[in-house]
């Protein structure tokens, strides 16, 4: 992928994970800067993850293109934000807030997909998925450029990942 | 008619952590009677038997988005019914949704709300609704 079409294509979800962070985590998140992924191991201990396919219109030319959204964090960070979220306090990880990650995935997916449908990509998304565990794997789609971003917050660090490939 | 606290409302959505942030988000408001539904066809059931048993419902959140009977399905059934016809409706909608807004509007919803969402938009959405 262009280094052009990357910025225009992962910005909406970084404006979007701000945003949900600021209204409905209250959290403030300082994302650093993006670097090319090689692993397929999580860099957290739960990730949420979102598939998406679809088609991007440039120039007259309409591409088929697939991706994926993850959101991987150190169970510890998760368990805190969670809390935060649902205005509650949480020592660990339990039944309670086993989705809060993919809602948070699935609110950043909704809101990225509505800005990058107005920059000519039309989007698909599956349903979000969580998986937990330390050092699980995430299957991106073949032949995909995986980019992940740390994000910072008060209480440690967390990641996001876009993955995104054209036909 | 004002926004009163102490109404009956029902939160429909398809994620437990969505429906429990609204349900903390309206307690702070000071609510108390706080119900539940994961689905739409639940919350209609749900909204029958509340409306049978002489208890009704007084106000609907709902999700757009659900596996099952969507939030838009659901206000096309209540604003059916002429039991149902004027009870306040608020709809949750991802941004991606937007587009389809008018859809509601023609379907009779009260008024709608973008996530991601704060305790005070969801306020002032809520206080649109009861003028």
């Amino acid at each position: 992928m262009a280094q052009s079409n990357f910025v225009e294509f992962s910005k909406p979800f970084i404006d979007a994970l701000i945003d949900t962070f600021e209204k409905m985590v209250h959290t403030e998140i300082k994302p650093h800067n993006p670097k090319i992924k090689t692993t397929s191991v999580a860099r957290g201990d739960i990730t949420a993850i979102i598939g998406m396919n679809g088609t991007v219109e440039k120039d007259g030319q309409i591409k088929d293109f697939k991706g994926l959204l993850a959101l991987s964090w150190p169970e510890p960070v998760y368990v805190t934000l969670a809390g935060r979220m649902l205005f509650e306090e949480y020592e660990e990880y339990n039944d309670e807030i086993s989705d809060s990650g993919a809602e948070i995935a699935n609110i950043v997916m909704g809101n990225a997909k509505g800005h990058l449908a107005n920059i000519g990509y039309k989007i698909g998304m599956a349903s979000p998925t969580s998986i937990r565990g330390a050092g699980h794997e995430i299957k991106y789609p073949p032949n995909t450029t995986v980019i992940e971003i740390t994000i910072g917050t008060d209480i440690g660090d967390f990641c996001l990942e876009i993955c995104y490939q054209e036909a | 008619m004002a926004f009163n606290p102490k109404q009956k409302i029902l939160i429909v959505d398809d994620m437990s952590t969505m429906r429990k942030i609204i349900k903390n988000m309206l307690t702070k408001m000071g609510c108390d009677q706080l119900h539940e539904a994961e689905d739409g066809l639940p919350a209609w059931k749900m909204i029958e038997e509340a409306h049978t048993a002489g208890s009704p419902f007084e106000f609907i959140v709902s999700d757009w988005n659900m596996p099952g009977l969507t939030g838009l399905d659901l206000l096309k059934k209540i604003r059916e019914d002429e039991r149902f016809k004027t009870l306040p409706f608020l709809m949750i909608t991802a941004e991606a949704e937007q587009s389809n807004v008018i859809i509601a509007v023609k379907a009779g919803v009260s008024n709608f709300i973008v996530k991601p969402f704060s305790i005070v938009t969801l306020k002032e959405k809520i206080d649109k609704v009861f003028p």
